[in-house]
């Protein structure tokens, strides 16, 4: 704030806007407002690492064996490019407040090489992800909807996509099981809850009928009419979030064997497998996008740097540039361990 | 009162102000582009008055309908073929679901949210601080181009609706049609080629028209209903970013552009109310923009986050979502707060009592309605204690708005009362507040809550809450700043009149809805039993008294434009920083950058019966300037 | 509905109270009610009597001078709210610990819901569209969904649950019953059992938007004596009449009728018509043009897999029923489809006596038979016998 009243009169610097009293004040704003945004920035991120979060405490199993599909040496490089552009970008700060016009220019188009890098790599990772049919959504090959035989497929994913295709017949016994149809591959295009129309986890794993509840009446009250097993799969093979709600007496083995094979996943587990790559999917790609949206900020201001608009009286633009790509490279700093070191 | 000439401006020392050409924001420069490229946060804030206003008049129409056809219990309204017996059809009963849904979506994010901070917070905010200005212009404006984006696509999803209901053969309806869609439109017809792009993935991207979710876009519905999902609620998202960037700038300008004196504690309470309010909107709008677009990714990839049959979890998407709209209710209500501050003070000409336990309980809501998230999910099936942590959180937050409601109350007595329309709506406010936040408690205690849990109980709270205090509070502080902002009076007696009917209007359509949730009645049902018929149809008679109401009030405001007296610069003599310059202010709003003082400390303020308004006294040490000189002087 | 008006004890705001914890529960409303009530009125009239007493007409002097803040004041009313709402928060909590927990000894009950029907599947295999319950016993239900999100709504008991497609929700309540009650009457008259059967009957709502007829999915709880309970859930395990009489209860439990049509005066339209649907291709033209045989293979895929035949003109909409049918039952299903199509040339009696024998068995099947391993456990007939064997060999 600026204690002196403002007037048209006295001088304005040309980089003044006009409802500012001062050159500080006008910088400490933007400074503030891009700190503002940035943590708006990181809130939005939050909400990634929650669902992260939340999965992967539900599912650890399937998160430590789905990562080995992605490729850790790439993701270290990239992890380096991203440093090392930070680095440079840090540096083009100094060199503007300094005034020095080729460094910055220099330094400018360095960070920008480094974005193009890392996107240049993260390129080969994702399309290497397609090859193997790990892509997003459907299109990965644990997502139910998987469809591995249509035309379209086999054009996508190329003949060395792998044979067993996500189901393992042994785990999924025809769902009517004289049905054709529920062989491997078939999809049920209908929104279809885990829960009770699979009846195979149901029959699987259902307890034996319990008549606990009669037992504890008092002779007075006549029983009531308790036989069967209700149709409820039981709560070991419900989320694991939601094991809490075990019924009673239940004592169904919950996959703890050491992973990862596919071979002893269960099929739960296997349905949820995808969930990993989409969340890697929607991390890493709303990064890349803030990557891509930096560089065009670099590139922006990589011009007016070369045409001479910034120098010690006036770097407000770069710096704040600086701040969003610092913070873009911070995200990363935790995308890499999460998503690519998990133990 | 008689003696003032009809058209003349007075300026805070009761002199003539000499009208010129471009002597104020509103004429300062002609043309649309003037308007549509401006950088003024004042003609900023007239272009969101205007479409957020007209947002609210689509809103109040959608809630014309929903409160028509629930008026019996049979159908209503003539959509689709007519059974015979009078019973719903299950095109009335879409067109019941998409109605309120258009009702409660357009109201929130299209009017509620923007309502106050947008549109007078930007008139007001750096009027009350001395500033010339918004920290960051350019952010401002592009605020309005992202809450017009928003806006649009939320326009497109009805008009979509409505094509879709009048010509059932264009476009598909359902995401199984293959082909390449833009917007809902069939491009290019089914051909076995392009069956890749449209399946399983984006045939249900743009969905069909209209949307049928909610407001609330409740997983696994939502990723599974063929209405126009994903373009609502990537309209809602930009209508997201356009709140974040509102937030950004407001935190900035109070922060860096106070007047020189402008202390913290010299900030009126309404600027307190909307430091608190960006608070929330930068901290949990954001994630509400994840949400979506979670949610957009759940429904063109089906990435199965949110949907079991995927290996997701649907409630998961309740807690984000809840995670943004439970701090969203205060994003309404601060604001709101922060009117009724200035309102009550001023029309009982009396300092504000408590000024910094109010301000500081504003920061307070705001940091603890994060936290409270949970109690709209009591009977989702939350484990018992998750659920008693969030219920004992709720109830912290009733606490800092018990100290506010004592405050006002404290602050009117023996004060010099006078019920002008901006009091008397805010009279209203104390009292439906007080109804609407105490049946909060209600459903916050766990085990009322279950019962209580979407019924019309929760219709009634959340309507005491957002229409009886939000909307009455906006209604206030319009009134209460229609001169400074238009430099023109308003007719009394039709504004108080307007009040009446609306306060009428709203009492009877909303609290037999308390009635009615508690005996049972469900929310969101296109017909209903018998036995609540005649709660419906009160509510609905209600409903069109306010509706009369309302139209009332936006004729006032007509009638002020067109034929109002010109206003002089403090007609209420509150000593806030806007009420020290020329109604309507001059484009960089002081000639002088005033200086900031206790806005409540209203003694330096004369009553002028001449001129039926509040004029300063010069001082001996603060001289009037000398008439024509620059408008607007400094005080001390 | 003119029972439920003239409820014995229903006050202005909560209906009469039927389940044992609604006593408790409305206890406690009211007793956040008159605490609100008495805050309204206190602030609202000190509001109103300032703006009389001090109202200004005329003369514009200024407010009196009086302090601007106080801090004893202050702490005041920030203490005693807060004191007021921990005591809330524990009658309330208190309250729903009590409808949280439900005891060891519950009769428990399945509840499937889709759009927009509920299902109800009791432990001996009887299902109903109606929720039986037997009186003062506690019941516990456990509820999930096959499509979206329902609730179960019970509001004379004061209960409601989410039914969550992935999840197992539980919730419980213990029906009152009054035999004096004035709300009692005949119930159960058209379910094709014997005997008479007096009950309360209270509405059951879905509380949870699902969509286009969320406001029709309601049903009933019937609250019976103990003994008529047994009796009446005893033979509704049993199944009745033939194959296409027992598809056509089927596709009533299930709710088929909310989106099919059943004969041409039907206007549910949201599915294909299933009238004249079997041996009728022209009723079963595919999204994509081809025409599909209606066979019994065609129905059977239809409702285990109904994404896989979707009929030009309709929306993939309806829910999976695999595992929820049985294939004796999908049988009876296809059964009574033949039934009413004109298609279909097959005498329905004479096609009958040939499996009588099987068939009884057969039905046996039907209507209990939902899982593999517990099919030929017990025929569901016998069962009460062991069941009163149990109780009376209980002490206490
Ligand atoms: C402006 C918006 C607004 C505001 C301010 C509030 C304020 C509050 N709300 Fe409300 N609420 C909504 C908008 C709002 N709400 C909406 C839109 C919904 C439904 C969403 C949907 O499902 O569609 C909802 C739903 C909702 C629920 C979920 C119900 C359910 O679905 O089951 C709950 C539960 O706890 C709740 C509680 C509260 C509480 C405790 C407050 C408190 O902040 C109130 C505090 C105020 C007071 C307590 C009054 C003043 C106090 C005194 C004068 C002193 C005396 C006080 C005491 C003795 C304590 N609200
Ligand atoms: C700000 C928020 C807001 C506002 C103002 C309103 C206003 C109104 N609401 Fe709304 N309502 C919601 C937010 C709001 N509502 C939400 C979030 C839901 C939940 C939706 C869901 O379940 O998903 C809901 C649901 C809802 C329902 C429940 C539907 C159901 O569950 O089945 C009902 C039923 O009566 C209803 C009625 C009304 C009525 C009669 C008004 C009246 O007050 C409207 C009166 C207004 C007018 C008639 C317009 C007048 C306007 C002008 C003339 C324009 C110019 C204006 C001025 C100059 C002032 N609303
Ligand atoms: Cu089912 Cu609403
Ligand atoms: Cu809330």
């Amino acid at each position: 704030m600026s204690d002196h009243d403002h007037t048209h009169d006295h001088d304005h610097p040309p980089h003044l806007a006009h409802h500012f009293d001062t050159p500080t004040q006008q910088f400490e704003s933007g400074k503030l407002g891009m700190w503002v945004f940035l943590a708006t920035e990181i809130l939005m991120f939050g909400g990634l690492f929650c669902a992260y979060a939340v999965y992967r405490a539900n599912n650890p199993d399937v998160f430590l064996y789905a990562h080995h599909s992605l490729n850790t040496k790439l993701g270290a490089i990239n992890t380096v490019v991203l440093l090392a552009s930070s680095f440079t970008m840090a540096w083009g700060v100094r060199a503007a407040q300094l005034g020095q016009k080729p460094l910055l220019v220099v330094m400018l188009a360095l960070t920008f090489l480094g974005g193009c890098g890392f996107m240049g790599i993260k390129t080969v990772e994702y399309m290497d992800k397609w090859e193997h049919a790990h892509w997003v959504g459907p299109w990965n090959e644990y997502h139910p909807d998987h469809q591995a035989d249509e035309s379209h497929a086999e054009a996508d994913f190329g003949p060395d996509a792998p044979p067993e295709n996500g189901v393992l017949p042994e785990d999924h016994p025809a769902e009517g099981s004289s049905e054709a149809e529920a062989a491997p591959g078939m999809v049920d295009q209908s929104p279809a809850p885990t829960g009770v129309e699979q009846p195979d986890r149901a029959t699987e794993t259902a307890p034996a009928p319990q008549p606990d509840a009669v037992a504890a009446r008092s002779p007075a009250e006549p029983a009531l009419p308790q036989d069967r097993v209700s149709l409820i799969r039981p709560a070991a093979n419900a989320p694991a979030g939601l094991r809490t709600e075990v019924v009673a007496g239940d004592d169904v083995p919950v996959a703890e064997a050491p992973y990862p094979s596919r071979e002893t996943m269960t099929p739960l587990d296997r349905d949820r497998t995808h969930i990993f790559y989409q969340i890697y999917y929607l991390m890493t790609g709303l990064h890349g996008l803030h990557v891509l949206i930096g560089m065009g900020l670099i590139a922006w201001i990589g011009v007016r740097a070369f045409a001479g608009h910034f120098g010690p009286a006036y770097y407000t633009p770069v710096d704040l540039v600086g701040l969003y790509w610092h913070l873009v490279d911070l995200i990363w700093i935790f995308l890499f361990p999460l998503l690519y070191l998990i133990h | 009162m008689s003696s003032i000439p009809h058209n003349v401006s007075t300026d805070v020392y009761g002199r003539e102000v000499k009208r010129q050409p471009g002597d104020n924001y509103l004429n300062h420069s002609k043309g649309i582009r003037s308007w549509l490229l401006t950088l003024d946060h004042k003609r900023i804030g007239i272009m969101y008055m205007i479409v957020v206003l007209s947002a609210f008049l689509l809103g109040g129409i959608f809630a014309l309908m929903v409160r028509t056809e629930l008026i019996s219990p049979g159908a209503v309204l003539p959509v689709g073929d007519r059974a015979a017996d009078g019973a719903m059809t299950d095109a009335g009963m879409d067109f019941y679901n998409h109605m309120f849904t258009l009702h409660g979506a357009v109201m929130v994010f299209m009017f509620i949210i923007p309502a106050i901070p947008a549109i007078l917070g930007n008139l007001i905010l750096p009027l009350m601080l001395g500033a010339k200005d918004v920290a960051f212009p350019r952010l401002n404006l592009l605020s309005w181009y992202c809450y017009m984006g928003g806006g649009a696509l939320f326009v497109y999803v009805l008009g979509k609706g409505v094509l879709n209901a009048m010509f059932p053969e264009i476009g598909p309806f359902t995401p199984d049609f293959p082909g390449l869609s833009l917007f809902g439109w069939q491009l290019i017809p089914a051909f076995e080629f392009f069956g890749w792009w449209t399946e399983p993935g984006l045939a249900g991207f743009w969905g069909g028209g209209g949307l049928d979710t909610g407001w609330t876009f409740y997983t696994p519905y939502s990723t599974d209903t063929a209405t126009a999902v994903t373009a609502a609620v990537l309209g809602a998202f930009i209508l997201g970013f356009s709140s974040i960037l509102t937030g950004v700038n407001f935190i900035a300008t109070i922060h860096m552009l106070r007047a020189p004196g402008q202390g913290w504690y010299r900030l009126p309470l309404f600027l307190w109310a909307l430091y608190a309010t960006s608070i929330i909107q930068i901290l949990a709008t954001p994630v509400l923009a994840i949400t979506l677009l979670l949610l957009i990714a759940e429904r063109t990839l089906r990435v199965g986050i949110f949907d079991s049959s995927l290996g997701g979890d649907p409630v998961l998407f309740q807690h984000f979502f809840w995670f943004y709209s439970h701090p969203a209710v205060y994003i309404m209500i601060l604001p709101a707060f922060g009117v009724i501050s200035e309102v009550i003070a001023a029309f009982s000409r009396k300092h504000i009592f408590g000024y910094k336990f109010i301000a500081f309980s504003s920061v307070a809501i705001a940091l603890l309605g994060f936290l409270v998230w949970g109690h709209h999910m009591f009977v989702s099936g939350q484990s018992p204690v998750t659920n008693a942590i969030f219920s004992l959180l709720t109830f912290s937050v009733a606490v800092p708005s018990a100290i506010k409601v004592f405050n006002w109350v404290t602050t009117m007595y023996k004060g010099a009362i006078r019920l002008d329309t901006p009091m008397l709506y805010a009279i209203g406010f104390l009292g439906m507040f007080l109804i609407g936040g105490l049946t909060g408690l209600f459903l916050g205690s766990l085990g009322t809550d279950v019962h209580l849990h979407d019924t019309y109980f929760i219709v009634a709270h959340f309507h005491f809450v957002m229409v009886g205090s939000m909307m009455f509070a906006f209604l206030a502080g319009m009134y209460y700043w229609w001169p400074k902002i238009f430099g023109k009076m308003y007719c009394e007696w039709a504004g108080r009149m307007g009040a009446v009917i609306v306060f009428i209007g709203f009492i009877t359509t909303f609290y037999i809805q308390f009635v009615a949730g508690s005996q049972g009645m469900p929310r969101r049902y296109a017909t209903y039993p018998e036995m609540f018929w005649t709660h419906h149809f009160v509510s609905t008679i209600g409903a069109y008294i306010l509706g009369f109401g309302l139209f009332w009030v936006l004729g006032t405001w007509v009638h002020s434009l067109v034929k109002g007296r010109a206003a002089p610069a403090n007609p209420w003599g509150h000593n806030s920083l806007e009420w020290h310059t020329n109604s309507p202010p001059p484009h960089e709003n002081f000639a002088v950058t005033p200086q900031g003082s206790d806005p409540y400390h209203f003694d330096q303020w004369h009553y002028d019966p001449e001129l039926d308004t509040y004029v300063l006294e010069p001082t001996e040490d603060q001289p009037a300037p000398a008439p024509g000189a620059p408008r607007t002087p400094t005080t001390a | 509905m003119l029972a439920i008006l003239a409820q014995n004890d229903a006050t202005l705001y909560l209906p009469a109270p039927d389940s044992t914890f609604a006593g408790e529960y409305d206890w406690v409303f009211y007793f956040i009610y008159y605490i609100s009530v008495f805050f309204t009125l206190v602030i609202t009239a000190a509001a109103v009597y300032f703006a009389v007493k001090y109202r200004r007409r005329a003369d514009r002097t200024e407010g009196e001078h009086t302090s601007t803040h106080h801090t004893g004041l202050e702490m005041t009313w920030t203490i005693i709210p807060l004191i007021i709402v921990l005591a809330i928060f524990y009658f309330g909590f208190r309250n729903f610990m009590d409808m949280a927990t439900p005891p060891g000894d519950a009769y428990k009950i399945t509840v499937n819901s889709n759009r927009w029907n509920w299902t109800f599947i009791y432990p001996n295999g009887a299902i109903t569209d109606t929720l039986y319950i037997p009186a003062d016993r506690p019941v516990e239900l456990t509820l999930t969904s096959a499509d979206v999100i329902h609730s179960l709504f019970i509001p004379a008991f004061r209960a409601k649950k989410d039914a969550v497609p992935g999840r197992y929700n539980k919730m419980w309540f213990q029906a009152n019953y009054d035999p004096d009650d004035d709300r009692i009457g005949p119930v159960l008259e058209g379910e094709g059992i014997d005997g008479e059967f007096t009950g309360l009957t209270l509405p059951l709502y879905c509380a949870e938007y699902c969509g286009q007829q969320h406001s029709q999915m309601l049903s009933t709880v019937v609250v019976l004596p103990v003994e008529q309970f047994r009796d009446a859930i005893t033979q509704l395990a049993e199944p009745r009449g033939t194959p296409a009489e027992i598809g056509q209860r089927l596709t009533e439990i299930h709710g088929c009728a909310q989106c099919h049509a059943f004969e041409e005066a039907d206007t549910a339209g949201t599915g294909p018509a299933l009238y004249d649907l079997y041996g009728n291709p022209e009723r079963s033209v595919q999204s994509d043009g081809t025409r599909r045989e209606p066979t019994e293979e065609y129905i059977r895929e239809s409702i285990l897999y109904s994404g896989r035949s979707i009929v030009r003109g309709y929306r993939n909409e309806m829910p999976s029923f695999a595992g929820r049918l049985s294939d004796n039952e999908i049988l009876a299903i296809t059964e009574y489809f033949k039934s009413i199509s004109t298609h279909y040339e097959g005498d329905l009696l004479e096609h009958l006596p040939g499996q009588e024998p099987a068939e009884d068995e057969g039905e046996g099947e039907q209507a209990a038979g939902e899982t593999e391993p517990t099919e030929g456990d017990a025929p569901p007939a016998e069962e009460p016998e062991p069941a009163d064997e149990t109780v009376t060999e209980e002490p206490q």
